[in-house]
This record gives structure tokens, C-alpha cells and sequence, in this order.
């Protein structure tokens, strides 16, 4: 078996990737650095420019190095393997996830992929975080709003009952 | 295996819902997954692997004053009728996961608090919320799980935030489900006037039965459908907010009812009524409609003899893991719908119609 090779055939940076293709009967094997424009392409026609270096290719779809795990297997509903697959699939499984509508729409148009920024806007693991009981207060009171635009008056009479009573509850304390 | 149950009896007894009459929102769910840094995630975890996750986080939960001293319990030991009562009692939708060698749970004794391990996620924490503000709850789900971060890493990135197994679960892994009780806005058909636009995508609506086409018991789950790009707080907000809407429509219909005195809830009621008293057999799901509507006919004053906690009690102690703690001897379906039409019969002896109703 001839030594892989420790060069990137096209850019001659570390080789990180085997790219595998079949076309027609013929399987060909290239093997490629992480960053390497012609992988770019052929994974994702000329739009991508970025894929991180944990990833390894198996058949012709992109796999955990650390796991296994394929992008395909998880595209097709299987679980992710590790936290490193996040870091392979990267903006991969972003894609997915807009396309899946889980991600808010006001946040969709300004998600750019190749930027990597983070998407994340809840609670971080170093501090707890504590919310303040203000929400119940707050849907009762768009419930009213929404009840009288409705001119549902018997439902907004006993809206603004329960929110007195929370408030006169509040003074008390 | 041991073949005593290791649930304790108290989690059969203590129901999860509120105790207000004729509650509309009578409990809520937290449930907060979390996966560790070091270990690959339980879909490829090799048995070592697995028991390395039990012995990274035993300790830490059982130590936690949330768990009150409670001790792990492996799946091993868990009977089958065990992880039905725990699916019933901490209200899962989709069944309680398989749990795999090298698996298991903490529970507080309180029945208010679950942690399972080596699930979907090496740790999924499950809150139950019944009584005062959402966020006391959270708040408190919130301090455990960064006092057990402080012991253990959790896998997080600060683009994709908490890392799950389901990348649709990543962000915050945060799912609140609501539920609630509304068999008016159901049996008027008037629910769909009120349930979420299609624009309203952050928020989901099912049943018990996980499809909003087949409702059980009239209950509707309220749930958040994002987890990824929103904070705690703008979910809990959301779901708060359409549940409060629901609640105070499903309050004006029972209003509307009691003062139109609608002819088809008073049939629907009185032939639940004899139903509930007569059958030779009932099955789970039907047991739970028929509950229904004597809870509603209770809080409209159209029926009597029954309180509202004990018609709620029963929604818990008709489903299959409660009755098997009951009646442990039940070996068929056949059996156990005979063994629950009679325990209905003899805890709902006392009901009666009104006048209006005869």
C-alpha cells in the first residue's frame, strides 16, 4: 500500500481530508487539507469557503474524524455523535437548521455562514441565570390587549380581575 | 435485577397538578438537556464510556439539594411498570426513552424533579411546575444545573451553545411544555379560532398522543419549537403567553356554556356520566375523555358527588403504571380495562346529575 501523502495535492498545506468520489464504476481517492478550495467545490459547489480541519470525508459524505459519525446519518434524523461533529459540521448543520425552520425568522436573514458568529443568545455554563416573575403579569395583560381588540368583554373583565388580584398580591408583599 | 420497585410509593400518591378547582393550566414541564464535553454522546458511547458519564455525574446528583439525598438509580433495576409510573407521572409525550446499560435516574422525592442519564443526552433534567410564577421554577432548574457545570463540563460552544444529540435541541436545550385542560373550547369547537397562527413558529400545540388531531383527555400541550437563537426568558415568555390566552379563552367558553346551557356539552356530559358508571371495560384513553368531561360538568355545577382533586387523581390513577402499583396482578389488556372500568365504578360511586341535566 503506497504511503498517503503529507501534502495537499492542490494547495500542498497538511493533508487532513480523504475525499472519495464515484464516477461511473470508478472510485477515486483524493486526499486534501482541510481549507482546500477544490474540496469547497466539490462538496458544495463554489459557495462554501470554509470547512474545519476535525473533518475527514468516508464514501462522499463528510464524517467526524473523532466519532464517525457522517453528516448524512444526521441529515437523515440520527443523533449527533460528539462535540466535535458540531465542529466539522459546522455551518453544515446550521443550514440544516434554517432549513428546518429551528432557528427565529428575525434572526435568519442575518445569519451569514461563513462568518461562524454565534447564534447562541441564552444562558452560558459559568453563571445561573436567574429570570425575574414578571412574565405572568405580561401575558395577561397582551391577553386583555387582545380581548378587547376582539371586544371580547366578558374574557377582559376576567383578565383584568386576575390582574388585579396579582398586583394587589404584589402590594401586599 | 431487583424485583422490588424502586420508585417510591410516594410518586403514585403525590399528582402532579394543581390543586386550584377546576384548574385550566394545571402543570408545566421543564426539561433541560445537557450532554459532557469528554464523552462521546450516548448514541456512540461504548459500555465503559457509559458507566465514565454515570460516574462523572452520581455524585454531583446526588449531592444536590434538589434531589434532597435521593439516591441513582440504574436502569437495570427499573421495572418496566417503574419507568411506566415515571413516563406517567412526569407526563412525557413521546414515551420514556429506552434506557441502555450503564443508564439510569435520580428522582426527588418530592416527584417534582427527574434527571436522567445516558438518555437522548448524558443528562436530561425534567422540572415539574405547578403552583406560583413559571420563572421560580426555572430559576431554580437553572442554579442546579450550573451547580453541577461547576463539577462537570458541559458541551457548549458559544455559536451553537449547549450542545445536544437532536442539533434541532442545541442552544439553550430547553423545551417548556404547558398543559392544559380545555374541554369547552374543545367540544364547542372553538379551539382552532385560538391556537397559534402559522406564523407563530416558535411555538407548537399537540396532545397527549403527540398529534393535535387525536387529543386525549382534552388536554393541549403548549410547547416552545426553537431552542437555538432565543433566551430562557423569551421562551418561557412565549409559551406563558399563548397558555395565558388559551386559559382565559377556555374560561369565557365554560362561561358561555354555563350560560347558554349548550344541549350538546349537557349530552356529552351526561353520557359521559353513564359511561363512567357502567361499562364493563374502559381503556386508558377513553377513561381520560369520560374524567374530562365530569371535571368540567363538576366546575359548571351540573354534576356532583365528586370533587375536583379526586376526578384528578383519577386522570393519574387510571393510566396503566398507576393501576399496575394498584392492582399488580393484571397480566392482559383485557383484564386491566375490566380492573379499571371497576375501579372507576366504585371511586366514582357517589356521582350524580343535577337537575339540569335530567
Amino acid at each position: 500500500m503506497p504511503d498517503r501523502p503529507v501534502e495537499c495535492g492542490q494547495c500542498k498545506k497538511s493533508v487532513a481530508v480523504r475525499y472519495g468520489e464515484m464516477v461511473g464504476h470508478a472510485i477515486t481517492e483524493t486526499e486534501m487539507c482541510s481549507e482546500c478550495p477544490v474540496l469547497q467545490r466539490k462538496l458544495h459547489g463554489s459557495q462554501s469557503d470554509y470547512l474545519p480541519a476535525e473533518s475527514l470525508v468516508e464514501g462522499a459524505g463528510l464524517c467526524c474524524s473523532s466519532c464517525r459519525t457522517t453528516f448524512e446519518a444526521v441529515k437523515m434524523g440520527n443523533p449527533v455523535g460528539c462535540f466535535e461533529c458540531y465542529k466539522v459540521f459546522g455551518d453544515l448543520l446550521l443550514g440544516e437548521l434554517l432549513a428546518q425552520n429551528k432557528i427565529p425568522a428575525r434572526l435568519r436573514k442575518g445569519i451569514n455562514l461563513r462568518r461562524g458568529q454565534p447564534i447562541h443568545i441564552g444562558k452560558t455554563p459559568d453563571k445561573a441565570l436567574n429570570i425575574p416573575s414578571s412574565s405572568r403579569l405580561t401575558a395577561l395583560n397582551e391577553a386583555l390587549n387582545e380581548a378587547l381588540k376582539a371586544e371580547n368583554y366578558e374574557e377582559a373583565a376576567m383578565l383584568r380581575d386576575q390582574i388585579k388580584q396579582i398586583m394587589e398580591k404584589k402590594n401586599d408583599e | 435485577m431487583s424485583d422490588q420497585p424502586q420508585i417510591p410509593e410516594a410518586l403514585s400518591k403525590n399528582i402532579p397538578w394543581s390543586k386550584e378547582e377546576g384548574a385550566i393550566w394545571p402543570v408545566t414541564t421543564f426539561i433541560l438537556r445537557r450532554n459532557l464535553a469528554h464523552f462521546p454522546f450516548p448514541a456512540k458511547l461504548q459500555s465503559s464510556d457509559a458507566h465514565g458519564v454515570v460516574g462523572s455525574l452520581k455524585e454531583p446528583l446526588e449531592s444536590d439539594p434538589l434531589l434532597q439525598g435521593s439516591s441513582f438509580i440504574p436502569s437495570e433495576q427499573l421495572l418496566p411498570q417503574d419507568k411506566q409510573l415515571l413516563y406517567e407521572h412526569f407526563l412525557f409525550l413521546h414515551g420514556f426513552e429506552p434506557l441502555p446499560d450503564g443508564a439510569g435516574v435520580a428522582l426527588a422525592s418530592d416527584g417534582h424533579f427527574l434527571a436522567s442519564v445516558n438518555g437522548l443526552d448524558h443528562l436530561e433534567m425534567r422540572a415539574l411546575h405547578i403552583d406560583g410564577p413559571l420563572e421560580e421554577t426555572w430559576n431554580k432548574l437553572s442554579h442546579f444545573e450550573t451547580e453541577l457545570g461547576h463539577k462537570v463540563d458541559f458541551a457548549f460552544t458559544p455559536k451553537f451553545g449547549y450542545l445536544t444529540s437532536d442539533p434541532g435541541l442545541c442552544g439553550t436545550g430547553l423545551i417548556v411544555h404547558a398543559y392544559l385542560h380545555l374541554p369547552a373550547l374543545i367540544h364547542l369547537e372553538e379551539l382552532e379560532n385560538h391556537l397559534p397562527l402559522p406564523g407563530e413558529e416558535e411555538i407548537g400545540v399537540m396532545s397527549l398522543s403527540g398529534n393535535i388531531s387525536n387529543v386525549i383527555g382534552d388536554i393541549i400541550v403548549i410547547q416552545n419549537n426553537m431552542t437555538l437563537g432565543l433566551t430562557e426568558e423569551s421562551i418561557l415568555h412565549s409559551v406563558q403567553s399563548i397558555a395565558t390566552k388559551l386559559a382565559s379563552a377556555e374560561k369565557a367558553a365554560r362561561k358561555k356554556i354555563q350560560t347558554e346551557e349548550t344541549a350538546s356539552i349537557k349530552d356529552l356530559i351526561s353520557k359521559a356520566y353513564g359511561l363512567l358508571l357502567h361499562s364493563y371495560q374502559l381503556e386508558t384513553t377513553e377513561a381520560l375523555d369520560l374524567i374530562s368531561l365530569i371535571k368540567l360538568g363538576v366546575d359548571l355545577g351540573w354534576v356532583t358527588g365528586v370533587t375536583d382533586p379526586k376526578l384528578t387523581a383519577l386522570l393519574f390513577k387510571c393510566r396503566q403504571g398507576h393501576l399496575a402499583r394498584k392492582f399488580p396482578n393484571l397480566s392482559n389488556p383485557e383484564e386491566r380495562a375490566h380492573k379499571r372500568a371497576e375501579f372507576l365504578h366504585e371511586e366514582l360511586k357517589e356521582l350524580q346529575l343535577t337537575p339540569l341535566l335530567q
